[in-house]
């Protein structure tokens, strides 16, 4: 058939243009101005399953911002769903445990996440913000790789911290550089990321601080951390982080010049759902 | 067969738009008198750097404790006071503590000289920046 012809009006055909409408959607949700830019990467992962690319927005010295395709995470779950709740099929209730769970690794990564006394949804929806839970490879002179995009340095400094506060560790952590391309490995240092964003938190009187209040410290820094989650919803993104950021870097992480940090909120939301709202620490 | 299609769609947007919780954000209540808002005069790399931080200090000196490190955007007591070696800063956590002023430049958004940034009492009841693009 030539690309001109007109498909025939066949249940094969309809089912194509269904999966095109939906991808369309979906594209329409996820997208805004910086899904051009997207850059589709091929995908490495470790011991799992086949898995299918995603759009991933690369940045030097910061973890990408990526956009993971055609999962369920765009779409909270239809009830309240509680940390725990088991309305998941067996998992920690969200979208994003399951897609985590889904991962050959998934499980183990859970546990670790647990045993570093963050809880299992946290890690699962960092995971799934940060690269769809694929198993990345550095790319473009940065170090940022992994199912949690670190740096070697950050990977690094928390995985030094996470066995020196869980000693117990010893015997199955793997400290060195290549345990961060071990996802259930890098899930411990991610783990410890997230604790300290808690504490830095806590430190300026949030209590119990939230996967979304402890969102602004992964992806944009500890000193911002505090800043964006104690902004109003009202304040503009791009200007709180300018100075520290460059136009570029900041549109390759979604943020234009009008996006506001409510806005930014409402980013994360819409990917992880009801984790989102949940504590960190279990 | 045809006409499922719309009404797929149709289902899966008002799944998407019922279901998607919205933002618990925080409100800014009224402007905190006596501090501006500044920058940290460090990098972006700096910035990133997980083991990177400003400390800030119980008191106008050396050897005072660090009693915890500044967020990127710290409020500063008002007036500005360049020849000294520390200034009194307001914490995101209420608390006055002190910063060298090494560490400290005007607030700005580079790419837009129309921004401006107050320190707020947000709806928690703890300070927060309230920036403003003005565009």
């Amino acid at each position: 058939m030539k690309p001109t012809d007109k498909a025939p009006d066949t249940p094969r055909s309809r089912a194509s243009l269904r999966r095109f409408a939906v991808a369309a959607l979906c594209a329409g949700m996820a997208g805004g101005p910086s899904l051009a830019r997207a850059d589709l990467q091929i995908v490495t992962q470790q011991g799992g399953p086949p898995a299918l690319p995603v759009p991933v927005f690369q940045e030097t010295g910061l973890p990408s911002f990526t956009m993971p395709m055609g999962t369920s995470s765009f779409v909270p779950p239809p009830t309240g769903g509680g940390g725990g709740s088991g309305d998941g099929g067996g998992s920690g209730g969200t979208p994003a445990d399951d897609v985590m769970l889904s991962r050959s690794w998934g499980a183990l990564a859970s546990q670790n996440a647990t045993a570093v006394g963050v809880s299992a949804t946290a890690i699962a929806a960092t995971c799934v913000l940060e690269s769809g839970c694929q198993n990345l490879a550095a790319v473009g002179g940065s170090t940022v790789s992994g199912v949690y995009q670190m740096t070697n340095s950050t990977y690094l400094a928390d995985i030094q911290a996470a066995l020196a506060q869980n000693p117990s560790l010893a015997g199955t952590i793997d400290t060195s550089l290549a345990g961060k391309m071990d996802p259930a490995n890098e899930a411990i240092a991610a783990a410890q990321d997230l604790k300290n964003a808690v504490y830095a938190l806590q430190s300026v009187g949030v209590t119990n601080p939230t996967f979304l209040d402890a969102r602004a410290y992964y992806q944009w820094g500890a000193g911002a951390g505090p800043s964006v989650a104690q902004a109003p919803d009202t304040a503009s993104m791009f200007d709180t982080l300018s100075s520290y950021y460059t136009p570029a870097q900041l549109a390759n992480n979604g943020i234009s010049p009008s996006t506001t940090v409510g806005q930014w909120r409402q980013t994360i939301i819409n990917k992880v759902g009801t984790a989102a709202t949940q504590p960190v620490l279990i | 067969m045809r006409s499922s299609l719309p009404l797929f769609l149709l289902t899966m947007v008002t799944q998407i738009v019922s279901t998607n919780s919205h933002a618990q954000g925080l409100t800014a209540v009224e402007p905190i008198p006596g501090f501006v808002c500044m920058n940290l005069a460090i990098s972006h790399e700096q910035v990133v750097d997980r083991s990177f931080f400003v400390p800030v200090y119980s008191a106008p000196s050396p050897t005072a404790t660090q009693v915890g490190t500044s967020s990127i955007i710290p409020f500063i007591k008002e007036p500005f006071q360049p020849r000294e070696a520390y200034q009194q800063m307001l914490t995101l956590g209420g608390q006055l503590v002190w910063i060298e002023t090494k560490w400290l430049k005007p607030w700005s958004s580079p790419s837009n000289p129309k921004a401006t940034c107050t320190p707020w009492l947000m709806s928690n009841g703890r300070p927060g920046p309230k920036v403003d693009s003005n565009r």
